[in-house]
């Protein structure tokens, strides 16, 4: 049995890792709502101009290289993950997804793009070929970074020696804050939505022609698609870090209980015995 | 007949105007070009630059803005960039340091993206200065 001093330091030292993993959800749960927040302001834009390709896209008389589609003779997967860890099993379920998504294209050359730290490190230590790896985007997901990580899929996109046909994004989706659902989504070549209502633009001139239009427009979808992808699996990643943390600080708190009994109990077997050894003496006095 | 039309600015950030107005006049790709209300549905690329307006207040506005595109289509005027500022939003003083910085780097610059990229900045930051 542990000494009274030994239990006491152990109470101890949980508590100040509760108050760790307190905090931890604490700033979880803020960084949450500022990511969501993001996404919520993006929404106007990304929506309308996802509406302009559509429509841009319902006209059959011009192409482009992000729109045309190819048999997928070389794929790419973008892998979104975190840079730190903590965020119970939200790395691994995506590193998996990735892996079987990977296996699904057996006949095709297969690449990796990754996004954080563990998706890096994971996919760059089994060998995999990884064409560019995204670091430090996280904690703080800019637009600057999903500029970045565009530019450069759709400089791959374009190589001819490398020339992708097709690319995947990989990641989690936030559902709510107790759900994160991993998502396969088709990034390149873009898939425009059908039209509902009739095309809009039909008597709309473009100044100087739509090849130049779609030039703008399809990169800005392309950036907008990876910041919505970004800052979604940066809530996600809060989401389940928070629910890791309050799971961390509730054993934390069992734990507590459970050492503060076991302090009690000792304490009071203390007392009994010592009151015992006072009763025996005085009984042995009385002779 | 209406002389005022719904003008908007969207950015990944949000939408950073939203009223109607008398007149816009754009950067366009190929110069500088105004658009009235009752004007033919037409879209055009955007450089990086300065919008002015007139609201229906009478007011004068700038904005600057990081290139897009603009839909002008009967019944509003939709803008897009990566980013767009209206004047109150501008720091003149982180402006003038960026243009600054990007002006001093440019000059020992080799790498020919790294120049494209810093003159960019430069007509950004400019751009930032001019609307101030």
């Amino acid at each position: 049995m542990p000494s009274l001093k030994q239990i006491k330091r152990r109470i101890a030292s949980v508590k100040s890792t509760q108050q760790i993993t307190k905090a931890m959800k604490m700033v979880a749960a803020a960084k949450l709502r500022k990511a969501q927040n993001n996404m919520m302001a993006a929404r106007p834009y990304s929506h309308r101009l996802r509406t302009v390709i559509a429509d841009m896209a319902a006209r059959t008389d011009f192409s482009h290289f992000l729109l045309a589609v190819r048999e997928p003779q070389q794929v790419a997967f973008v892998v979104v993950a975190s840079d730190r860890g903590m965020a119970g099993s939200f790395n691994t379920n995506v590193i998996k997804k990735a892996v079987a998504t990977y296996e699904e294209f057996e006949g095709s050359d297969r690449f990796l793009i990754t996004v954080g730290r563990k998706a890096t490190d994971y996919f760059v230590k089994r060998n995999y070929p990884v064409l560019s790896k995204h670091l430090n985007v996280f904690p703080d997901p800019t637009l600057e970074s999903a500029r970045s990580i565009g530019e450069n899929i759709i400089e791959k996109y374009r190589n001819n020696e490398l020339g992708l046909d097709r690319v995947y994004l990989i990641y989690n989706e936030f559902k709510n804050a107790a759900q994160q659902r991993i998502v396969v989504e088709q990034l390149l070549p873009i898939t425009p939505e059908k039209m509902e209502s009739e095309p809009y633009l039909l008597d709309v001139l473009f100044e100087p022609d739509p090849e130049t239009i779609l030039n703008t427009i399809l990169p800005l979808y392309i950036n907008v698609t990876i910041w919505h992808v970004l800052l979604e699996s940066f809530a996600a990643e809060m989401a389940a870090r928070m629910t890791a943390m309050e799971n961390a600080t509730k054993a934390a708190g069992d734990l507590i209980k459970s050492l503060t009994l076991q302090f009690n109990k000792a304490r009071q077997s203390a007392i009994t015995k010592e009151l015992l050894e006072i009763v025996s003496g005085a009984e042995a006095l009385k002779g | 007949m209406a002389n005022n039309i719904l003008f908007e600015i969207l950015t990944p950030r949000g939408v950073v105007y939203k009223a109607n107005v008398k007149h816009v006049k754009l950067p366009g790709i190929a110069g500088q070009f105004g658009v009235l209300p009752q004007h033919i549905p037409f879209m055009t690329t955007l450089d990086i630059g300065v919008i002015e307006l007139d609201t229906i207040e009478g007011k004068q506005e700038k904005i600057a803005v990081s290139g897009g595109f603009v839909e002008v289509l009967p019944e509003k005027i939709v803008l897009f960039a990566e980013t767009a500022e209206t004047s109150e939003m501008i720091d003149l003083q982180r402006a003038q340091n960026a243009l600054q910085r990007a002006e001093e780097k440019l000059k020992s610059a080799t790498d020919e993206i790294e120049i494209e990229r810093l003159k960019m900045a430069i007509a950004r930051a400019k751009a930032r200065i001019k609307a101030k």
